[in-house]
């Protein structure tokens, strides 16, 4: 009889970033692709997702950012069910999350400059406002020679560190990484890692799928290990 | 210095302007505006030849005077002539020589050398000053008083018929133009959808960063109205052209039906009409793009 209102964003009042609760996702009508994962990521955390290839670890990620309808179960972003809240609300979450794929998504007629501009240019920043912001940071990932350059010109690893940088322009508090090292090298890969723990440092929810076994063991963080789809176990890394 | 380039940069749109289909896309909205423009300006000049016909005819008529006798005629004319002036004194009226009054038959009897003993009526024309009364019954009456008689051609009969032509063709450009600019819709439609699916990547990235559908339909909006305008201009040039040159007296005498004559007033319309068709090809855009962005922000 009455329209179900949806709710505006809430402020989580726990330290809650991303709840999952027997979640499941499937394409279509095929199978079941991620079945009853319960995940929790807390404020500040530092996350690994691994597994091998076709485990299901890009779809989670993916649910994370909205990127995908799940098929049944919870999603709470922020300590907000997101099947329950406005489309302006999801505008608002989806603003304090960073991504970062495995194919960069760097749009191929604006320069390095632009692509990482581009989450404040959407929001409507002045330009004149994140200048010298931008150019710092390019400078910091080592491409402050290459910001007028066009991302066809590029290395990979040059487009994933200017991936990377868009990713953390608007200083998010989540950041969801998809195999964020896996087109630079080790010196880069390490660099690169430094600074995702220098924002987890500043208070930012790091999440990163990777199946960079270097990489898990080099820093204390959560490990949530998917195989088949399932969430089969979530330890701490204690070799840190 | 770093900051000019960054400056030269960063004003790039963020949909690709040399996308695959921006070329075609242009060049065939050019066509339309272009058959547009014609449909447009044949409507215009239909409506104002249409009124000035209409007017020479309601405020002129032809007296005949069918008489053999070429003495008995001439006093006839005169007679006429005399009572005309009296009558209607401020009006222009024309006792029409041979030659004109065969021009005049030209149209029924064809394009030939007519015999010199053809006997045709004395034709008297009456243009009729604002002042004086229309009224030509009082006039008939007179002259069968004298004598004389007379046909009177009001032109009532040619006037309905000629109102009825223009109405005719008017209505014909209107329903043209407004077939055309429907097609202007359907391919801004067609042409917002193949950019929405050419430029997926672009929309990806962008819904990534936190845009708002709206943001998005923007930048297709301007696009789309950037396209028109460059299109509209395009296209009503080369229609205004092709309009100049088929009002000349040239092309006039090698087409079978009148062109109606061009006046440069009619720039405005034109002007007007590049706008609304810019404005015409970002409304379609913008409606089309909001609507297929919405649903997949469903689908999600």
């Amino acid at each position: 009889m009455f329209k179900k209102k949806k709710s505006k964003v809430q402020i989580a009042l726990n330290n809650e970033v991303v709840r999952f609760e027997r979640l499941g996702l499937r394409y279509g009508r095929g199978p079941e692709i991620l079945s009853d994962v319960d995940m929790c990521l807390n404020k500040g955390s530092f996350n690994f997702l691994t597994g091998p290839s076709g485990a299901g670890k890009s779809s989670l990620l993916k649910l994370c950012y909205m990127d995908l309808k799940q098929s049944r179960g919870l999603i709470s972003l922020f300590g907000n069910d997101i099947s329950s809240i406005s489309q302006k609300a999801k505008y608002s979450i989806k603003k304090r999350i960073g991504v970062i794929l495995q194919d960069f998504r760097l749009i191929d007629h604006l320069t390095v400059f632009e692509n990482v501009a581009l989450p404040l240019r959407v929001s409507g920043e002045k330009r004149r406002n994140y200048t010298k912001d931008i150019c710092e940071l390019l400078q910091w990932v080592g491409l402050g020679d290459r910001m007028d350059a066009l991302p066809k010109t590029l290395s990979g690893g040059e487009k994933q560190r200017a991936a990377i940088a868009r990713a953390i322009i608007s200083k998010p508090d989540l950041i969801i990484a998809d195999e964020p090292t896996g087109n630079v090298d080790e010196v880069m890969s390490k660099r690169l890692l430094k600074l995702f723990i220098e924002m987890n440092r500043s208070g930012t929810t790091i999440l990163i799928a990777t199946h960079d076994k270097k990489l898990v063991k080099g820093i204390n963080a959560n490990i949530l290990n998917i195989e088949n789809g399932t969430l089969i176990n979530t330890n701490f890394n204690s070799s840190f | 210095m770093q900051d000019k380039s960054i400056k030269k940069l960063t004003s790039n749109p963020l949909l690709d302007p040399n996308s695959n289909n921006a070329r075609s896309l242009v060049f065939t909205l050019s066509i339309v505006a272009y058959l547009a423009t014609i449909a447009l300006l044949f409507s215009v000049t239909m409506n104002r030849m249409s009124t000035s016909w209409n007017s020479a005819l309601e405020n002129s008529a032809t007296i005949q005077i069918l008489v053999e006798n070429p003495t008995l005629r001439e006093v006839q004319v005169e007679i006429t002539f005399k009572n005309l002036k009296e009558n209607y004194p401020n009006s222009e009226i024309t006792v029409l020589d041979k030659k004109k009054s065969l021009d005049m038959l030209k149209p029924w009897l064809g394009n030939f050398n007519l015999p010199d003993d053809l006997p045709i009526p004395a034709l008297i024309s009456i243009n009729f000053a604002e002042e004086d009364n229309k009224d030509l019954t009082y006039i008939s009456a007179a002259l069968k008083n004298e004598g004389v008689i007379v046909e009177i051609d009001d032109h009532t009969r040619w006037s309905d018929q000629v109102k009825k032509s223009a109405i005719a063709l008017k209505v014909g450009s209107t329903a043209l133009l407004i077939l055309i600019f429907s097609i202007a819709i359907f391919i801004s439609n067609y042409a917002t959808k193949s950019a929405l699916l050419a430029q997926k990547n672009i929309i990806n990235i962008l819904l990534q960063v936190g845009a708002k559908n709206i943001f998005i339909s923007k930048l297709f909006i301007k696009q789309a109205g950037i396209r028109g305008l460059i299109s509209g201009l395009y296209g009503v040039s080369l229609g205004y052209f092709t309009m100049v040159i088929m009002s000349t007296e040239r092309m006039k005498e090698v087409f079978i039906i009148p062109i109606p004559n061009f006046y440069w007033p009619d720039i405005i319309y034109l002007l007007l009409f590049i706008i609304g068709f810019s404005i015409n090809c970002s409304i379609s855009a913008g409606l089309t793009s909001m609507n297929i962005l919405s649903k997949k922000r469903r689908r999600r």
